[in-house]
């Protein structure tokens, strides 16, 4: 049991460690492809750094929310790697304590926070990103719970551990239209849900068209590293949920020693790596959506959500 | 004989996917693209099917459907309607994206449970291809309803061919003959519409439907 616990909390120190790395990466894959030669992929690492160094201040209208909000920004994407198979395959210790459903919840405390706090700085920007905000999480949040809804008609269960053996252990569920619709449907709302480019521009400094951006605006020194470091992870997390879980079961270690962990940590990353490749052919090939346009991209995924709980009890 | 169904079920979903992006695309030169890989899948699957039933006139099928949809149409209507084709602005439709959706969505589980009392004992490439061909029939007809533009619609009319072909090859022994008779009918359907639309560009200065409605007198020739 002390072994279990030792590797949940390794998990949660590689998606730590891993978070910046994995936006670092991106960020140069999507500059060089261009044409641009980009920061050092450490460039995340030296921000965080340079923010923990530096004097915070907080506006004299904000309350203890806004001093609590980047905490919980930051523990929610390190809880919910307890619950999720990050780099072993059988069941560690606190996997039972919450399925997909509570992933999500917890993902969603910490982004409700924020949007508290974002208003309670009494910036102007807060409360427009904030509108803007709960308009794209108030649309990605029922297609959220039908792609959950429908892996758990699939696969029988919203466990994380659980459905990913199910996609190991089925070729023909592995490649059913359920399956794929749902991996489409996921796919597009983790660009919709982390602020990726069809939706929102991560690279933009315009703060009349931040979406995701304008809630961090008040925030300095430690607080702004938190959120930033948060929003990192929660970035990794669902990746990790998507190839993990849905995309590519495959490569996580099956028995709990020190090698098949080793490998799964290369395997993962590796899987992370092609993962950015796609991210980055996506980012780079589509433009932002207009605000109102959003609802389209979204309404789309939501009929594909739809459409592959609809389309399960055909292709038993 | 598993494997091959499978990869056929993988076709079937990225179909029905493809269906979708040739609806909700805004641009004419989105909505080609769509049709072409429409028509790619359309193929592939027609192949799957041709070496599951050991045929090889399925085989002559996804050839003739590779020449006529995805190289001689695109060609003829980049040929005739090129400016057309490129223009950077929206197509207008009667129907706003979300509800369009909404309904389409409607019409795919609609052909789900329309064909379920036909699965029961078909083949398993029936059980896929039948319910997502007449999907895509249906929302292709919706999206041709819908479209006010001329170039759209006629996509959305060889759409409705490439659905009804999504349904057709896994349940008839498909005779070579017809299918080309078919084909070659879908390049002159495009090629008359697409010379006409040309025309009626040139008059008019649009393709946009809604402005056709009308006989004027005195339109600037």
């Amino acid at each position: 049991m002390a072994w279990s616990v030792l590797l949940n909390l390794l998990q949660v120190a590689f998606v730590l460690a891993a978070a910046p790395l994995f936006r670092g990466v991106l960020n140069r894959v999507e500059e060089r492809l261009q044409s641009k030669i980009g920061p050092s992929v450490w460039q995340p690492y030296y921000d965080l750094w340079k923010l923990f160094h530096k004097d915070e201040v907080v506006s004299s209208e904000a309350t203890w929310i806004f001093r609590v909000a980047p905490y919980l920004y930051f523990v929610a994407p390190l809880l919910v790697t307890m619950l999720i198979p990050v780099l072993t395959d059988f069941p560690l210790f606190w996997a039972f304590m919450g399925d997909m459903v509570a992933a999500g919840f917890i993902l969603g405390l910490g982004g409700f926070f924020l949007t508290l706090a974002a208003i309670d700085g009494g910036n102007l920007y807060g409360p427009m990103g904030t509108s803007r905000t709960r308009m794209v999480s108030s649309l990605v949040e029922p297609i959220f719970m039908i792609v959950f809804f429908s892996v758990s008609f699939a696969a029988n269960s919203t466990i994380p551990y659980v459905v990913q053996a199910h996609w190991v252990s089925s070729t023909v569920a592995f490649v059913s239209p359920t399956h794929l619709l749902i991996l489409a449907a996921f796919l597009m709302i983790i660009l919709a849900e982390t602020g990726r480019i069809p939706v929102d521009n991560p690279g933009g400094h315009f703060e009349l068209a931040m979406i995701d951006e304008a809630r961090t605006l008040e925030f300095s020194g430690r607080s702004a590293a938190l959120v930033k470091w948060g929003g990192e992870a929660k970035m990794l997390v669902l990746s990790v949920v998507l190839l993990n879980v849905l995309a590519t079961p495959w490569g996580l270690a099956t028995t709990p020693t020190l090698g098949a962990v080793a490998m799964a940590l290369a395997l993962v990353s590796a899987k992370l790596g092609l993962f950015i490749l796609v991210l980055a052919a996506i980012e780079t090939s589509l433009a932002k959506l207009r605000l109102f346009r959003i609802e389209n991209f979204l309404g789309l995924a939501f009929v594909v959500a739809v459409l592959a709980m609809v389309v399960e009890p055909f292709h038993l | 004989m598993a494997p091959l169904v499978a990869l056929n079920t993988v076709v079937a979903a990225l179909f029905i996917l493809v269906t979708f992006l040739l609806m909700v695309s805004r641009q004419i030169q989105s909505v080609l693209r769509a049709f072409v890989w429409q028509s790619l899948l359309l193929a592939l699957s027609t192949l799957i099917l041709a070496v599951l039933h050991g045929s090889l006139e399925l085989v002559f099928v996804a050839a003739i459907t590779v020449a006529a949809k995805a190289v001689v149409i695109p060609a003829v209507l980049t040929r005739t309607l090129g400016p057309e084709l490129r223009a950077r602005r929206e197509i207008a439709s009667a129907v706003n994206v979300p509800v369009s959706l909404l309904l389409m969505l409607g019409l795919s589980v609609f052909s789900y449970f329309l064909v379920a009392p036909l699965l029961t004992g078909g083949t398993p490439g029936a059980s896929v291809n039948l319910p997502l061909g007449l999907a895509a029939l249906l929302i292709a007809v919706y999206t041709l309803a819908i479209r006010r533009e001329a170039v759209a619609q006629v996509l959305g009319l060889m759409a409705i061919d490439n659905g009804a072909f999504f349904a057709g090859v896994a349940i008839t022994s498909s005779s070579a003959i017809v299918e080309m008779a078919a084909g070659l009918e879908g390049v002159m359907v495009v090629l008359v519409v697409a010379i006409l639309t040309r025309t009626i560009a040139q008059r008019v200065g649009s393709t946009r439907v809604d402005t056709l409605q009308d006989l004027k007198e005195g339109v600037p020739l």
